[in-house]
This record gives structure tokens, C-alpha cells and sequence, in this order.
């Protein structure tokens, strides 16, 4: 397999590490702030004290009940989503692995409509843990057949095959359920940071800081892991502590994202490669960060088309959005890389 | 990492009444005693699917046996600690790593942070210019000089290399072993499997060879010929 990268970006490539991340740091504010100021009410800073003044309350509701949970979600479930796809990609030693493509997401999917479809959820907390199981198990799924599997493709084949079974199963739950949850579900399904609330957008925000810290902590064993399993246990790895803790740090991830975001395609799987893309490191210790930060942008601007791309009020969904953006990516990483070698 | 005299006593490898193989499995050698002692190299030959590898990742803690124990300085290794384990052994696959994104540097980065040392052994192996190339972008052979390296770098009384000629050309072989000599000097304890058993044959750093036949395990003459061995299977 060849690393495939290549000489696309060399003026990123001639960087600094510090550069690339101060820069990314620099548009993530950017993108931020233009989130906060630009939406169906247009507050900028000229009239933003006049705005608040001539109707505090509205502009105060529309700032910390709208904007600000929204712009944090999208930080939060770029970096979160990113993180948990280039988890998977070290793991399975596999560049085409993510949450959505390998069914965790799906998993998470089923559950919350297990929850919402059959009247029994809907609140976020409920949703939350339905979430976070249902992809716990889904990983589990795939984790304990991942062994069986030679070559890259049956891996990813087995997430398809997931991914059309949970898939099946969410249809049958639709078929038999009300119409409003079923109207609730449907939204969900399309993927959209605008339904964070503060309190939600918080406690998601809080478990990634968690879970990019406990990344960050393994980035040595994830570098080992890289060069196989018998020499990464020769150089100390305990491989089921590995495990467990990625299975962990994965499942909370893609299951808290998901139950608030909804399925949200495409930010797991294509980040890593993004950053890849942007900088020469390949060492955990350089990829966390950077995923983490490049996810967050990915995230701001693909919410960006969101809200200016809709020709109705509500926009695109934003799963169209982050698909039109993520899967040339993904194609154009096959046509970079070799995959006759593995 | 470790101090040098740990590396300049005798360290042994014992397998007692040791069967390896994998679970679900024929046992692929049973009733295994040996052992392996003092620095200097220690070749196991056998043929293709004899169970080299298999024994050979056994005895370096990376597999459980089947049955009995492999005992490193009287220490079964099952319940020696991992930091322990990274101290006492290193060890190279038959297979360099074809999947690992990591630069040369980074990779050996992970043991040495001395980047001067890390040049020195690249330069040693004809790897200088390699170190800012991922690992799956150098060929098998180029990827397999580098895990030699990282095995070197990871300093430790033991060396393990299984298979470890099988992607090299010839040039490559010398540099490896005038670089296992320098080693062997240095009082290192190397262990090498091979089915190419000419190899090492007159070698002056030859401490032990251990033919796998049919019977297990076989004792041969290290200053001898390997054709008696080639010749009764």
C-alpha cells in the first residue's frame, strides 16, 4: 500500500506542525464567529448593540438557544467524529474505516429508533444511552469478527452488510410506527447540529474533550499498533487493553455524537485523510491534534452549506452536504492509493 | 535502557517440556527442552512450516505455549511484566510491516530520541535518506532494514529475528551481520530462525545451532557442517 499523499499540498507539507495548527485554530475562531453572526438573523457587530437593545430577549434566545449550541455541536461532533475514525483506521489497519461505514453509527441509528419509533424515547438522555449502546454493540460486533477477516475489502464489506441489516430493521420499526415520531425520526436521520441545546452541546463537547485526552494518552501504543500486532505486544502493547479502551472511547463517541447530531456521515471516515493530506506526521502524537482541529473545520463549513445552500428556509440536509463534500475525498484517496499491495 | 552489564552476563532462554502452536490446532512441536545460552548468535534451522516461527515467538514471549513453560533466566515469561519484557527482548518479524503510515523517524523515534543515534544506525544500513518515507511506501526489504534498526535501538540483552534474511539481497545480508557481530561483541544474545542454513555456516560468532527434524529438537556442531542435518531428513 502506498502512503499516497503525496506532493498535493507541499506548501503545507514545507510547514511547520505549530503553523498548520495555529492556522487551524485561526479558521475554526473565524468560521465560529461568522456562525454566531450570519443566520436566518443577521446580528453583526455595528448593530449588535442596537439588536440587543431593541429586543434583548429575542436576540439573547436566538444567540445561546441557537447559535452558540449549534457552533459548539459542529466543534464537538467534527473533532469527536474524527477522532473515533482515525481510532478505527489505526485499529483495523484499515485508511477506508470509520464509525458510519463500519455500522456503529447504523448501530447507534437502530437503537434511537428503537427508542423514538416505539414511543419509549425521544428525550435526549434516553436517546443518548440508547445511542451509546447500540453502537457499543455494533463495534463489539465488528471487533469480534474483524479477526476472522483477511484484506481490507471483507471488513469493509461486513460493515455494508451491517449497515443494510440495521438499515432493514429501522425501515420495519418506520412501517409500524406513529406519525410524528416517525416525522421526528425522519428529521433526525438527516444529520443536523441545530437541535443542540446548551446543556447537550456541553456534556458532547465535555465527552470528546475527554476522549481526545485519553487518545492523546495511547499515542504511542496506536503508533506501535501500526506495525502489526506481534510487534507492537514485542514493544509492550497490551493489545486487549487496546482494544477495550478504543471500543470504549469509540462507542462514546460515535454514540453521544450521533444521538444528538443524528447519523452524521462522512466526518469520521474522511478527516483522517484530510489531515494526512495537510501534514507529513503520521505519529499519533502530531494526528490526534490535527484531526481533532481539522474535523471541528470540516465540521463549521460543511454547516456552512447547510444554512447558505438551501433554496427553503431550513437548508440542505446536512448529511447531503457532508456527502457532496466527503465522498469525492474518499474516491480520490483510492485513485491516490495502491490497494493491490495489501 | 538497561545498564551494560545486564547485557554482558549470560542470559538464557529454556523451554521445559514446551509444545507450541495456536489454539484449535495440532500442536506444531511438543515436548520441547532446550535451552539457549550466552552471547553470541543462536541459529534455529528447519524447513518450510517445520514450526520455526512458531517456536521462535514462543521463546520470545509473544505467543502462549500449549503446554510447558519457556523460562527466561529461570523466570517463566508468562509472568514477567511487559515493561520487563520490552527491556529483555527484541524482536523482528518475517514479515515487515506493509500497513504502517509511520515515517522511518517516527517509527524509531519510539525507542531512541536521540536523533543522532537513530542517523548513525540508518547510515549504517544504507537508510539515510530514507527517514522522512513512510513505511509502507519502502520496499520489503528497505521496510525490513528498518524494524533491524528498531530492533537494535530498542537495546536489549536478547535480539530476536525470525526469518530475517528472507527480503534481503546480499548486500543487505552482509550489513546485517557484521552489524550482529558488533552486537555479539558487545555481549548481545541473538537469536535468528532460518530454512537457509548455509547462511551462517563457519561463522565465528555461531554460539548454538538447533535443527528442528522430526524428532524435535537436534543439537548441531556451530563450527561444523550442516549437511549431516540436511542429510537425515
Amino acid at each position: 500500500m502506498f502512503n499516497g499523499y503525496g506532493t498535493v499540498f507541499q506548501v503545507a507539507n514545507g510547514m511547520k506542525y505549530s503553523g498548520i495548527i495555529g492556522l487551524a485554530f485561526a479558521a475554526i475562531l473565524i468560521l465560529s464567529i461568522s456562525h454566531l453572526l450570519w443566520g436566518s438573523t443577521t446580528m453583526d457587530w455595528g448593530s449588535l448593540g442596537s439588536w440587543f437593545g431593541s429586543s434583548p430577549e429575542l436576540a439573547a434566545t436566538v444567540f445561546f438557544e441557537v447559535r452558540l449550541p449549534r457552533v459548539l455541536m459542529a466543534i464537538a461532533a467534527g473533532a469527536g467524529l474524527g477522532i473515533s475514525g482515525l481510532m478505527m483506521q489505526t485499529w483495523f489497519h484499515n485508511p477506508l474505516a470509520g464509525p458510519s461505514v463500519l455500522g456503529v453509527t447504523s448501530g447507534a441509528g437502530m437503537a434511537v429508533a428503537l427508542v423514538v419509533l416505539t414511543g419509549m424515547g425521544g428525550g435526549w438522555l434516553v436517546n443518548s444511552i440508547a445511542a451509546s449502546v447500540g453502537s457499543w454493540l455494533a463495534l463489539a460486533l465488528v471487533w469480534g469478527v474483524s479477526t476472522r477477516f483477511r484484506g481490507l475489502a471483507s471488513l469493509l464489506i461486513f460493515g455494508l452488510m451491517l449497515n443494510y441489516v440495521l438499515g432493514a430493521l429501522v425501515t420495519v420499526l418506520q412501517a409500524e410506527a406513529k406519525e410524528n415520531a416517525l416525522q421526528q425520526f425522519v428529521f433526525w436521520g438527516m444529520g443536523t447540529f441545530g437541535q443542540a441545546t446548551l446543556l447537550t452541546a456541553g456534556v458532547v463537547m465535555l465527552l470528546v474533550v475527554i476522549a481526545i485526552f485519553m487518545a492523546f494518552s495511547l499515542h504511542q501504543n496506536l503508533d506501535k499498533w501500526t506495525m502489526g500486532e506481534i510487534t507492537a505486544r514485542s514493544m509492550g502493547v497490551d493489545e486487549s487493553r487496546l482494544r477495550q479502551l478504543l471500543i470504549l472511547l469509540t462507542g462514546l463517541l460515535a454514540g453521544s455524537i450521533t444521538a444528538v447530531c443524528g447519523p452524521v456521515a462522512f466526518l469520521g471516515l474522511a478527516t483522517p485523510h484530510l489531515v494526512k493530506l495537510l501534514t507529513p506526521h503520521r505519529s499519533h502524537r502530531r494526528l490526534i491534534p490535527m484531526t481533532a482541529l481539522i474535523g471541528a473545520l470540516l465540521a463549521l463549513v460543511a454547516d456552512w452549506g447547510v444554512k447558505g445552500l438551501g433554496v427553503f428556509e431550513g437548508g440542505w440536509p446536512l448529511n447531503a452536504v457532508l456527502s457532496l463534500l466527503g465522498a469525492p475525498m474518499v474516491i480520490w484517496v483510492l485513485i491516490k492509493r495502491n490497494f493491490t499491495h495489501s | 535502557m538497561n545498564g551494560s552489564n545486564q547485557h554482558t552476563a549470560d542470559q538464557v532462554i529454556q523451554a521445559s517440556d514446551l509444545s507450541v502452536g495456536y489454539h484449535g490446532h495440532l500442536n506444531v512441536l511438543s515436548n520441547l527442552s532446550y535451552e539457549w545460552k550466552g552471547p553470541g548468535i543462536h541459529l534455529i534451522i528447519g524447513e518450510n512450516g517445520s514450526g520455526k516461527s512458531t517456536l521462535i515467538r514462543t521463546l520470545a514471549g509473544l505467543q502462549s505455549p500449549m503446554a510447558g513453560l519457556v523460562k527466561w533466566n529461570g523466570e517463566d515469561v508468562a509472568l514477567i511484566s511487559s515493561p520487563r519484557r520490552v527491556s529483555n527482548m527484541a524482536f523482528v518479524q518475517s514479515i515487515p510491516p506493509r500497513q504502517s503510515e509511520l515515517t522511518v523517524s517516527e517509527a524509531l523515534a519510539l525507542h531512541e530520541p536521540n536523533q543522532n543515534k537513530v542517523d548513525d544506525l540508518l547510515d549504517a544500513f544504507n537508510l539515510g535518506e530514507m527517514h522522512m518515507k513512510s513505511l509502507c511506501d519502502l520496499s520489503d526489504g528497505l521496510a525490513q532494514r528498518v524494524m533491524l534498526v528498531r530492533a537494535i535501538l530498542q537495546d536489549t540483552p536478547w535480539i530476536l529475528l525470525d526469518e530475517p534474511t528472507a527480503f534481503f539481497d546480499v548486500k543487505s545480508r552482509q550489513v546485517m551481520w557484521s552489524q550482529l557481530s558488533a552486537l555479539v561483541a558487545k555481549g548481545r544474545h541473538v537469536m535468528v530462525s532460518s530454512h537457509d542454513y548455509h547462511l551462517l555456516e563457519g561463522n565465528p560468532d555461531l554460539m548454538s545451532v538447533t535443527a528442528i527434524g522430526a524428532d524435535g529438537l537436534e543439537a548441531l556442531d556451530p563450527a561444523g557442517s550442516f549437511e549431516s542435518w540436511n542429510a537425515s531428513i
